[in-house]
């Protein structure tokens, strides 16, 4: 069904809302540091496969930390002993994505209240 | 911002990224393989997963926000690659335009420095100098300047000085320098300090001939002390007389005027020779006063406070003190003396530069219309291939600012050059006299202001015809696309900058016609004597020590000794060349006049002390009556020779003057001997003026100019001369030159406003001259086929010609025409400046037309040829 799965693909990579793949990104380096071919393994196996972000889309978003200094990047040998340019997390990329996760804790909570008005959020 | 570091770091960064990705990619299709894929399908598969490598690797670098900068980087780089491949258009524009930039700044670094600049002393932004009466007068009497110094309230100490030549003898041979006498408050007034040693002050000074001292320039005590710190203290000879170098001026300062060095400076209270002007209310020989306008104070209010010292004078001392209201002016062209003048000339010239850029602009824009209209078929597939036109015109724009920069930056050295040896030349080498045009930022700034705005200008002309463009129509239509429309009858935007260009092309050349001709007839016109063929002996005696009857046996010496010259035809002397640049001035009274003072007075003359042989040697002629004798001594009756001018102001007219009386300012009764031709007496460009001519054993003078007529050669004859003096006294500093040398000073500004007219005028037919032919060869290339068909139907060669350029030839005709009508119009300016220069010239008009036909006919001449050549077989063969 590839004639189903590229649009698919497309909006779901539109859909993410501006800074949720960097934020993704923040998240899985502040666990481990990785390479961008096992950052994207990482967050596709965590969101069980749910988010299809292309592959490729990964890089522009490191090259935005990168430019912003919230991530540090240096070539080297993985375990597998293959050359790789592995990130890391910097300080200032700790607080940003403190900062976001928490406005986007909010965020999902007042979309969450509009979508289901019944319910309260502390429930 | 980061970002300048990074751009440098860019290469390695674009690298990383494209490297990481491939290795990305390497490791999913490695993955795949070790799921069972095949190397090929895993490949494939990777690169799905992965998206639009490239697409991603520019949105990558998009983050790092280069894109504009290496868009306009690639710009640029397409621009220079479309100029070098058509290199003769490429220079034409480049030199064009340097010219044209080059101009305007060597214009503007000359008006930057002696208009915009201020003078190089501290504070020189309150520094004015004082003028007197209606007509401006800078001079003041020594009493009259004390009062002015003492009883104002406005001023932070006023200052005052006089140019003077003196004979200085450091010991080894006298020389004659010029320098100023000055105040003992000059240096403090003007708050500069010494170089080297000490200034002289007020504290100095105890009446007349008290201070014997000697300041020097920095610039002469560089060149004729070689920077000897031990010199201060020693002591040289000033007009014989014992002097104290007490120091040395800073090097930055070269005196209160703008183009006058001074050499040095001493009191002025010593005067040791010929009686003293000191305590003469009546003697205004102060050369100018000037002081600092204490802060807070308004140029009114200083003004104002003046005028009521001027009041009280005029109350106090109504014999020598009339018309004492004063004004404010700039010092460092000497008030309103120069300034207006040379303000009102450099802006006029400023004015024919711009017009010459844009004329330069005109003929570039119509080059790179023309450009534009042949690359249309270009212009057309890239915008069907989805080019957009803003980056079309961008691409434009490029290469007209990379022209313009280019052409700017050439102009800019050039003029930069030339500035510099401007500054360092010295035009008239009698005197200290400098231009000292160094540039600043400001030149800098202005040139490359002129150059983007020209850029700007000529690269926004084919604007319109890019956007309106119509990329199918173009497509659709051949090659001729874009013009099409433009080659009939209507008037385009290309023929409206051609006409403008000539246009102003014929007003440049209409000013210089204007501005030679008047200089070639002020170099024959009537001076009121005959420069011709005279020789010129300056030697001032009084700078020698001769004074009273040693000073007149001196002088009748002299003149007999160089009549004995073999060659010499007459020998005369005068107290000062007319338009020499010296001047001297008395009021005459009627003599009926008892009261005399300045308001009384029947005319100001020009006084000339002269020997009986004077108007022989100097070719001006008597009238009537007679000339003065040997007769004509102290125990004689006081008589004068007047010109013509005198005598119909003071005694109705020429005939009624000869025998008739009047009086001088010390009262005594003068008898009119002789009537005399008028003459220019001080500028080229005056009004005829009243003069009188006195017996110099009635009226003694210590400044002597021997007036030597002779056929001889100037060379050979100035040795002799020099000889013959040297062995009379052999200490005499003198100088020798022609009469036509000694005209320099007078012709000066006429020379200076010729060079500067026809330079302008040189490159105003040059920029015609290109912008016809591009214009002609152009049209001529562009109908080639259209032609070529007309020759194949048996069209006539004239006819062929007409169609080829008849249009041309009608806007050349029509653009000289207008620019001939502004010329005449603009170069009523010029007569301010350039002595009897006047348009209504019939050779200057036919001047004018002939110049600009001979510049039409060499423009087309190239392109009516390639007309006259076309093979219609070969044309009709061609696509």
């Amino acid at each position: 069904m590839p004639v189903a799965k590229r649009p698919m693909t497309e909006t779901t990579a539109r859909d993410l809302f501006p800074g949720a793949l960097e934020m993704m990104i923040l998240e899985s380096l502040r666990r481990q540091p990785a390479h961008g071919y096992a950052l994207v393994q990482h967050i596709q196996q965590r969101s069980n496969n749910l988010l299809q972000v292309e592959e490729g889309s990964l890089y522009p978003a490191l090259q935005r930390l990168l430019k912003a200094k919230l991530v540090k990047a240096e070539w080297g040998v993985s375990s597998t002993n293959r050359r790789v340019r592995t990130y890391q997390i910097t300080a200032a990329g700790l607080r940003h994505l403190e900062q976001q996760i928490s406005s986007f804790e909010r965020m999902f909570e007042g979309i969450a209240l509009v979508l289901n008005p019944g319910k309260s959020p502390a429930s | 911002m980061d970002w300048i570091p990074n751009i440098f770091r860019r290469r390695k960064i674009y690298d990383d990224l494209s490297e990481e990705m491939q290795l990305h990619l390497e490791e999913r299709a490695e993955q795949l393989m070790a799921e069972g894929l095949s190397r090929e399908e895993a490949e494939r598969a990777a690169r799905r997963a992965f998206g639009n490598k490239t697409l991603l690797e520019e949105r990558s670098h998009l983050v790092w926000q280069w894109p504009t900068l290496e868009s306009i980087w690639t710009d640029v780089r397409i621009a220079v690659r479309n100029l070098r491949r058509s290199p003769g258009f490429t220079i034409a524009a480049v030199l064009t335009l340097a010219l044209a930039i080059g101009a305007n700044a060597v214009v503007f670094g000359v008006l930057n420095a002696l208009i915009l600049r201020p003078l190089n002393v501290p504070d020189a932004q309150s520094l004015y100098t004082i003028e007197r009466g209606n007509n401006k007068d800078q001079a003041t009497s020594y009493p009259d300047y004390l009062d002015l110094r003492d009883r104002n309230r406005t001023f932070d100490g006023l200052t005052a000085y006089i140019l003077n030549e003196v004979a200085l003898d450091t010991g080894k041979n006298p020389s004659e320098v010029w320098g100023y006498e000055v105040t003992g408050n000059y240096f403090d007034a003007l708050k500069i300090q010494p170089y080297l040693g000490r200034f002289f002050h007020v504290a100095d000074e105890h009446g007349p001939n008290s201070a014997p001292y000697l300041v020097l320039s920095y610039s002469y005590w560089h060149s004729h002390f070689q920077d000897d710190r031990g010199i201060v203290g020693r002591v040289v000879q000033v007009n014989r007389h014992p002097y104290t170098i007490l120091g040395v001026a800073p090097p930055e300062f070269n005196g209160t005027l703008l183009f006058f060095y001074p050499d040095f400076f001493l009191p002025m209270v010593n005067q040791e020779d010929g009686p003293s002007f000191l305590n003469n209310r009546g003697r205004r020989n102060i050369f100018m006063t000037l002081g600092h306008v204490k802060a807070g104070v308004t140029p009114a209010q200083a003004i104002a406070d003046l005028d009521s010292i001027g009041a009280y004078l005029e109350k106090s001392y109504p014999k020598d003190d009339a018309y004492m209201t004063y004004s404010l002016a700039r010092p460092s062209l000497i008030g309103d003396m120069l300034g207006p003048a040379v303000k009102g000339f450099m802006t006029g010239l400023m004015l024919l530069a711009g017009l010459i850029l844009l004329a330069a602009c005109a003929n570039l824009g119509s080059l790179f219309a023309a450009r534009a209209a042949d690359r249309s078929r270009e212009v057309a597939l890239r915008l069907a291939l989805g080019s957009s036109r803003k980056r079309i015109l961008r691409a434009v724009f490029t290469e007209a600012l990379l022209i313009s920069l280019v052409g700017g930056v050439l102009g800019l050295l050039g003029s930069v050059a030339l500035l510099r040896q401007l500054s360092i030349w010295q035009p008239i080498p009698e005197y200290p006299m400098h231009v000292p045009v160094y540039p600043d930022a400001n030149v800098y700034l202005v040139a490359l202001f002129l150059a983007l705005a020209s850029g700007f200008l000529f690269g926004a002309v084919p604007v319109r015809q890019i956007l309106r463009a119509n990329p199918y129509e173009v497509v659709k239509g051949g090659s001729t696309g874009i013009i099409v429309g433009n080659t009939g009858r209507r008037i385009t935007l290309r023929d409206v900058l051609l006409v403008v260009q000539i246009a102003i092309c014929a007003v440049l050349v209409t000013s210089s016609l204007v501005a030679l001709r008047g200089l070639a007839r002020s170099m024959h016109s009537n001076f009121g004597f005959e420069p011709k063929n005279t020789m010129l002996v300056d030697t001032t005696l009084s700078m020698a020590g001769y004074s009273g009857d040693r000073l007149h046996a001196m002088q009748r010496r002299m003149i007999d000794a160089l009549q004995t010259i073999p060659g010499v035809k007459t020998v005369g002397f005068v107290s000062q060349i007319p338009l020499g640049g010296g001047s001297s001035t008395a009021d005459v009274f009627t003599e009926q006049t008892t009261e005399l003072r300045t308001a009384n007075a029947a005319a100001n003359v020009a006084v000339y002390k002269i020997s009986p042989e004077y108007f022989q040697a100097a070719g001006t002629s008597l009238l009537d009556g007679r000339s003065f004798s040997w007769q004509d001594d102290s125990d004689s009756p006081r008589v004068g020779i007047v010109n013509a001018l005198f005598a119909r102001m003071v005694f109705g007219s020429a005939s009624n003057a000869l025998g008739k009386y009047y009086k001088t300012e010390d009262g005594a009764r003068v008898q009119v001997v002789g009537i005399a031709e008028d003459g220019k007496y001080y500028q080229m460009t005056e009004d005829p003026r009243p003069a009188m001519f006195l017996p110099f054993l009635q009226s003694p003078t210590g400044m002597t100019t021997l007036v030597v007529r002779s056929e001889r050669d100037p060379q050979q004859l100035a040795t002799a001369i020099r000889n013959k003096i040297r062995g009379m006294d052999d200490s005499l500093p003198m100088f020798i030159q022609t009469w036509t040398r000694g005209l320099d000073l007078a012709l000066f500004p006429s020379r200076v406003a010729t060079v500067a007219l026809g330079v302008l005028g040189l490159m105003g037919a040059m920029l015609s001259l290109t912008g016809i032919f591009g214009m002609a060869a152009y049209s001529v290339s562009k109908r080639l086929r259209e032609l070529g068909i007309r020759l194949a139907l048996g069209a006539q060669r004239r006819e062929v010609l007409k169609a080829a350029l008849g249009r041309s030839i009608r806007l050349l005709a029509f653009g000289s025409a207008t620019g001939l009508l502004l010329g005449i119009l603009a170069a009523r300016v010029l007569a301010f400046i350039v002595y009897t220069a006047t348009p209504r010239d019939p050779l200057v008009l036919g001047g004018v037309v002939l110049a600009m036909l001979l510049l039409g006919l060499l423009a087309i001449w190239i392109p009516a040829q390639r007309a006259l050549s076309i093979d219609p077989m070969m044309l009709l063969r061609e696509d």
